[in-house]
């Protein structure tokens, strides 16, 4: 059994006033990023864990139970009774996105390595590389999930800290230790596709130049309209979906930067060259539903036994486009998992997980990504 | 109660207790979400109207790419088919050279004829008593046979007749295939289809196979008989390949068959041979574009692909073989009647539901 805890501030005094806790292993903390940056929240969360490792995240809107959140941080403590935990941090300096996956899975390999969860800086990584890198080192029977930290809707700076303050960009990896664990997983959007199909053609990584050889931003500055000022953040009215064929499935892309003299559009992922892209538009209903099935995904890995702590990742864009009824996917997801879990997380710049546990992990935009832990 | 009102109702009604009622909260919540639904309606509306006018473009432009693409398929046809009468030339050639050389030689022979029967029609003319006209003949028969003439004579014109007949034939056919079938269909003869096709491949067929031609009392079918004439020659042109590859090199003869019968409400066409016959692993790819098992120069793998085309797209036919290699291969072009088409309903029009 895992004992968890959730607590919320909304500002310093309240967070350096509280009391030394329970022994916690690991806390989750998860909030707007000036949070993050102020030595005094951090100064608190140590007093209040003095032995706990402590993760945290910059993001665009935190979950706590099922309420959606701006400008607090919520910090989730967590006490496994069997499994073990460790946290490691790469900077992203220099690297490529790929080598620093891959610096961090050699580093998390250990006996009994059981699931790795993974934050990362929400802006300068190449999601695809990073979760590249980390599933090549990693072996087959450890199971990935994570998220891309983010900066409310302005798609500035981010931050991913361990233990400590930190301004360098870099990514933290938690790796779950032990055969005790059962960990759930499961990641949907719920979009739908609109409009012509278009032909990716110039690209190089993670940024767009060119749509039948046209370019790229022209076309979200005619799609957008008045709202092409809002950009990069008004894009995600629009994301795209990406595959490698005409037909088959695909990843939801969004932007998280504009070029403007060069034309180009920043993604968190990859789009590669010669494959097909098609404009997507939300349908509120379905961005519901998407939640709910991720969430009956992630409880079937389970295997009966009912998740213990969920943490929910959901994407800037679908708050965005749900904006009042945001909190309708996260009840949705609560009367899947019903009310034993505890439920944390954030709106992110990209989720990292398979669609279902058997599936290939990937790095996504636009869905609502669960990962459920219970211990034996 | 709406979902999003029952949101903002329990917001500031419920969950600010015991704070109270937070109206001016609750007005601005509603306001925010009337705000924002008219914009993502805006927006929405925006991109579906774009989407559906890039849609619309991307259409007429396929529609412009497609009537591109018919009208090089279109060329692309018209010049395989003069690429195969091309390749027939030299065969046709000596097809029409054989009648030019006996039409020739008989009109030598009666030009030769030609004084002794103006002799005898002078002599007719001219003798005063019968003794003249006897001893007249007489020389004349001296010096050309006047019997022999008279027997050869016609036998001279009937040769130059039937020369001239058949140069005639072989022209019409070559014509046949030369022009471009109308853009309509048109009431075609299918017999007359493989005639003109037996006729432009006579040469290369004589030469390596005995051909048995059974041509039934078949009905027209609507089709482009320059077209229908261009899948018979391919098949006949075929065979003598087969039928040489098999039995050239032992100095023997093959044997070709063509025939036309009538199944139904189809007419068929059967262009069967005793040659080579094609390899187990051969006959799936016979009718892809630019599969070709001849030697370089002799085939360019589209004579079956344009063929079957022809037969299923144009004429909504079917094109099938049955081949055993080493034995020999039989192929059956089956083409709907005029009967049959007319009992079709038309493709191009929707079904209506009553």
């Amino acid at each position: 059994m895992m004992k968890v805890t959730q607590e919320v501030w909304g500002g310093q005094e309240a967070l350096s006033s509280m009391p030394v806790a329970d022994e916690a292993g690991l806390v989750l903390a998860l909030g707007a990023p000036h949070f993050l940056r102020d030595p005094g929240v951090w100064q608190g969360l140590r007093a209040r864990w003095p032995r706990a490792s402590l993760v945290a995240a910059s993001t665009a809107g935190e979950i706590c139970g099922t309420r959606v959140l701006d400008e607090s941080l919520v910090a989730t403590s967590i006490r496994f009774e069997r499994t073990r935990t460790r946290c490691e941090r790469v900077a992203i300096d220099q690297a490529s996105s790929e080598a620093v996956g891959q610096q961090l899975a050699e580093r998390l390999l250990g006996p009994e390595l059981r699931h790795v969860f993974v934050l990362s800086d929400g802006t300068k990584v190449n999601g695809s590389g990073l979760v590249r890198g980390l599933t090549r080192s990693l072996p087959a029977n450890v199971t990935l999930t994570g998220g891309l930290a983010g900066d409310g809707a302005r798609f500035g700076r981010t931050y991913v800290c361990l233990d400590e303050p930190s301004e360098a960009e870099a990514v933290v990896g938690i790796g779950f230790y032990g055969s005790d664990l059962r960990v759930g997983m499961g990641s949907l959007g719920g979009w739908d596709s609109f409009g012509p199909e278009r032909r990716i053609t110039r690209s190089e990584g993670n940024v767009l130049f060119e749509l039948d050889g046209q370019p790229a931003l022209a076309l979200y500055e005619k799609y957008l309209g008045e709202h092409a000022a809002g950009l990069p953040a008004s894009a995600l009215m629009f994301p795209l979906t990406v595959r490698a064929e005409r037909e088959g499935v695909g990843v939801v892309r969004t932007i998280t930067a504009v070029d403007r003299a060069a034309g180009s559009l920043t993604f968190v992922g990859e789009v590669p060259s010669g494959h097909f892209a098609r404009l997507m538009r939300a349908n509120f209903d379905r961005l519901v539903d998407g939640a709910i099935g991720a969430a009956k995904t992630s409880l079937s890995a389970l295997t009966g036994r009912s998740a213990e702590l969920a943490i929910l990742i959901s994407c800037v864009g679908r708050k965005l486009v749900l904006k009042q009824r945001i909190e309708e996917e996260v009840e949705g997801v609560e009367r899947v998992l019903g009310p034993k879990p505890v439920l944390t997380g954030f709106y992110s710049y990209g989720e990292i997980s398979p669609f279902t546990p058997e599936a290939r992990c990937e790095l996504h935009n636009q869905t609502m990504t669960i990962t459920t832990l219970a211990e034996a | 109660v709406h979902k999003l009102l029952e949101r903002q109702l329990r917001k500031c009604f419920v969950e600010s207790w015991p704070n109270g009622a937070d109206f001016s909260r609750f007005c601005e919540m509603v306001e925010a979400a009337y705000h924002a639904g008219d914009e993502d309606r805006a927006l929405l509306d925006r991109a579906i109207e774009l989407a559906s006018s890039e849609l619309f473009e991307r259409n007429r432009q396929l529609e412009h790419e497609l009537a591109a693409v018919q009208r090089l398929e279109l060329e692309l046809r018209q010049a395989e088919k003069l690429r195969a009468v091309g390749q027939l030339a030299a065969g046709v050639a000596h097809e029409i050279n054989t009648p030019i050389q006996y039409v020739g030689d008989s009109l030598t022979f009666l030009l030769e004829t030609l004084p002794c029967l103006v002799g005898v029609v002078r002599l007719a003319q001219t003798a005063s008593s019968l003794e003249e006209l006897r001893a007249g003949l007489t020389r004349l028969d001296e010096a050309a046979d006047i019997e022999f003439v008279l027997e050869q004579v016609p036998k001279a014109l009937e040769l130059t007749q039937d020369g001239v007949r058949r140069v005639a034939a072989i022209v019409v056919a070559m014509k046949d295939f030369g022009r471009p079938d109308a853009r309509e269909k048109t009431s075609t003869d299918v017999n007359r289809c493989v005639e003109a096709s037996m006729l432009v491949a006579q040469n290369e067929l004589k030469n390596v196979a005995d051909v048995q031609v059974e041509l039934g009392n078949v009905p027209e079918v609507p089709g482009y008989p320059g077209e229908l004439g261009q899948v018979v020659l391919n098949l006949l042109v075929n065979a003598a390949h087969a039928v040489a590859a098999r039995f050239a090199d032992r100095g023997e003869r093959g044997l070709i068959l063509a025939r036309t019968s009538q199944e139904g409400d189809q007419v068929v066409v059967t262009i069967a041979d005793n040659g080579a016959g094609i390899l187990p692993e051969h006959q799936l790819r016979i009718f892809e574009p630019f599969f070709t098992t001849k030697e370089l120069g002799k085939g360019t793998g589209q004579g079956l692909a344009i063929a079957r085309s022809i037969v299923v797209d144009k004429h909504q036919g079917t094109l099938t073989f049955h081949s055993v290699a080493g034995e020999g291969t039989t192929f059956w072009l089956r083409l709907p009647t005029e009967a049959s088409v007319a009992s079709q309903p038309s493709r191009a029009r929707p079904a209506r539901s009553t």
